[in-house]
């Protein structure tokens, strides 16, 4: 019954002039094995640094200046390890406020802004949209023209070289509200009508259904504030005098090697760089998956 | 009560938290960043100056040195940047195993969340004048050894290269995800009209792309206004004020020379600074897009 439609034979795609055709291949080629070469020549530069900060790391002080540089040890030794760890600074006590610190702001800072974005997403009430419209014009400006404010207030407010003044102004991050109000929003409404009819409170409500489906953006933010705290240095550079409170970001300029180099320092530098290179990277690996998801929410929904 | 008056009480008790802390750290800081400009302080007390930080400022041969220090370092930067991890992106959405892609994306990544402190004193040691690695591969070639960090020159330009090392990881994934997230049939389109590999990715992709392309210029841009670190650890704004930028002009002035007001009118500069940089690059990127 269904006749094969036939084809008039002016439609029929014909490959176009053989000559130009070839050029374009040739082309391709040439640009595809371009940007693959590049991609490669970027993975390698990216990572060598952090390479070469490991090996020079179990290098012996005048290994380190030799040359040609070698690219491998023969004999890794942890001796600048040892140095940084036995210094008379209290390295691992650096280490610990650092881990304090991080851990903290991530998980309040976490509880904070995903009761916010719950309320500018799931919520109706007076001001909200100039409220969240505020918090959002924030993310265009640089922080770092609200150092010096925050320096004085903090001051004033006598929190100087206290825990409290490394943790409370992290815990307010527009970003992470932004990103977990765009995730609420498309939860569907019909989960929270059902258990309201089944009887949940408000908190249930927030605790019980719209954390759980928010995980992702959770898992995301928590380790983008995690890595971002243990990074920071400016701040505390700034707001921290006492040797003992200081996180490892800025305790590690008192060490040797870090300010001034010598002769037998580079080493030690680069071990204390390993030391706090290792914490964001293991919490980097676990969470990759949703870190990546995460970053993509926000830019493209945004 | 009535469920409408409920639901609104519910909201404040929920965002309330989050807006007292919001309040203290982030918009009075910012609102004070106008106002700290017009005042000096004595002993942690404020005193009114009006304009004489601003005219000090605005008289002050470092001030606009270190304007033009950001601005190079925030062009060259951002520019590279981008066009870098787009170029690095694309080709990796070019992979079709799913893992590789991602595996990719993250091994790009990873070199960001390593502290820029850690990073900066890798840097110091391969631009090392007589032990650094990069003199060594010069010296391999035949090539002189170039003062890099030492030369008015060369500083700047070392520490783009430095921060763009580690500074594609986040617009690598945000590309990369933009692209996958393209409607296929375009490109179905695109290649019956004989569009293939150079020209669909000039004529299609990279215009699909604009508002990610947009969107990561911006934040990178915001970021690198901020440079800090670098010019900390690797040059202290020498030599001879190259590396002077707004961020590490402000930090010295307010915490090695102690003239609050005056840091924070070069604060204040550097915000309205990034404000009009956004505006320009949001302007000039509508006025390209053009669907």
């Amino acid at each position: 019954m269904l006749k094969q439609p036939t084809v008039p034979d002016e439609l029929v795609s014909r490959p176009i002039q053989t000559e130009k055709r070839s050029w374009r291949k040739v082309w391709e080629k040439i640009g595809s094995n371009f940007t693959l070469l590049l991609l490669l020549f970027w993975a390698l530069v990216s990572w060598f640094p952090l390479y070469w900060m490991v090996l020079t790391s179990f290098k012996k002080g005048q290994q380190a200046q030799a040359l040609p540089p070698g690219l491998w040890v023969k004999e890794p030794t942890l001796e600048s390890y040892q140095h940084v760890l036995s210094s008379t600074f209290p390295v691992l006590r650096w280490l610990a406020n650092s881990l304090f610190v991080s851990v903290t702001v991530t998980v309040f800072g976490l509880l904070l802004c995903a009761a916010a974005g719950y309320a500018f997403a799931r919520k109706r009430f007076r001001g909200r949209d100039i409220i969240f419209w505020m918090v959002l014009s924030t993310m265009m400006l640089p922080g770092f023209s609200r150092l010096i404010p925050a320096f004085m207030l903090t001051l004033l407010l006598n929190l100087h070289d206290t825990y409290w003044v490394m943790i409370l102004p992290g815990l307010a991050s527009p970003y992470a509200v932004f990103l977990i109000r765009q995730f609420m929003l498309t939860l569907p409404s019909e989960l929270f009508d059902q258990a309201r009819i089944d009887g949940a409170g408000e908190i249930r409500l927030w605790w019980q259904i719209a954390l759980p489906l928010t995980k992702p953006a959770l898992a995301a933010l928590g380790t983008f504030t995690f890595v971002a705290t243990w990074n920071d240095f400016v701040w505390p550079l700034a707001v921290i005098n006492d040797l003992k409170l200081m996180p490892i970001q800025v305790g590690v300029t008192l060490l040797r090697g870090m300010e001034r180099t010598g002769r037998n320092d580079y080493p030690i530098a680069m071990a204390s760089g390993v030391l706090m290179a290792v914490p964001p990277i293991i919490i980097f690996f676990l969470f990759q998956q949703y870190f990546i998801r995460g970053l993509t929410i926000g830019a493209l929904k945004g | 009560m009535n469920y409408a008056k409920r639901e609104e009480m519910w909201g404040y008790i929920f965002v309330t938290p989050f807006l007292v802390l919001f309040l203290v750290f982030v918009l009075v800081p910012t609102v004070m960043s106008v106002v700290m400009a017009a005042l000096e302080w004595y002993d942690r007390k404020p005193v009114w100056v009006g304009m004489d930080n601003i005219d000090h400022v605005l008289n002050d041969k470092r001030f606009w040195q270190s304007v033009r220090n950001t601005l190079t370092y925030v062009g060259m930067f951002t520019f590279a940047a981008v066009a870098l991890a787009l170029a690095v992106a694309i080709r990796i959405t070019k992979f079709r195993h799913q893992g590789m892609r991602q595996g990719l994306q993250s091994a790009f990544y990873l070199p960001s969340v390593v502290s820029l402190v850690a990073v900066a004193v890798v840097w110091r040691y391969i631009f090392n004048n007589q032990f650094g690695l990069i003199n060594y591969l010069l010296s391999v070639v035949g090539i002189d050894p170039v003062n890099w960090l030492g030369n008015p020159q060369t500083a700047l330009p070392s520490l783009v290269f430095m921060d763009l090392v580690t500074g594609l990881g986040v617009g690598i994934i945000i590309f990369v995800a933009a692209v996958l997230g393209l409607p296929s049939e375009l490109f179905d389109a695109a290649h019956i009209d004989g569009a293939t590999g150079w020209l669909e990715t000039i004529y299609i992709t990279i215009p699909l792309l604009t508002p990610s392309i947009l969107y990561v210029a911006v934040t990178t841009m915001i970021v690198a206004m901020q440079l800090f670190v670098s010019v900390f650890f690797l040059t202290k704004g020498g030599p001879v004020g190259s590396t002077l930028t707004l961020a590490f002009l402000t930090y010295r002035y307010a915490f090695i020379f102690l003239k609050v007001g005056y840091a924070s009118a070069v604060g204040l500069a550097l915000l309205l600074l990034t404000l009009a940089l956004a505006v320009v690059l949001f302007r000039w990127f509508r006025s390209v897009v053009e669907y």
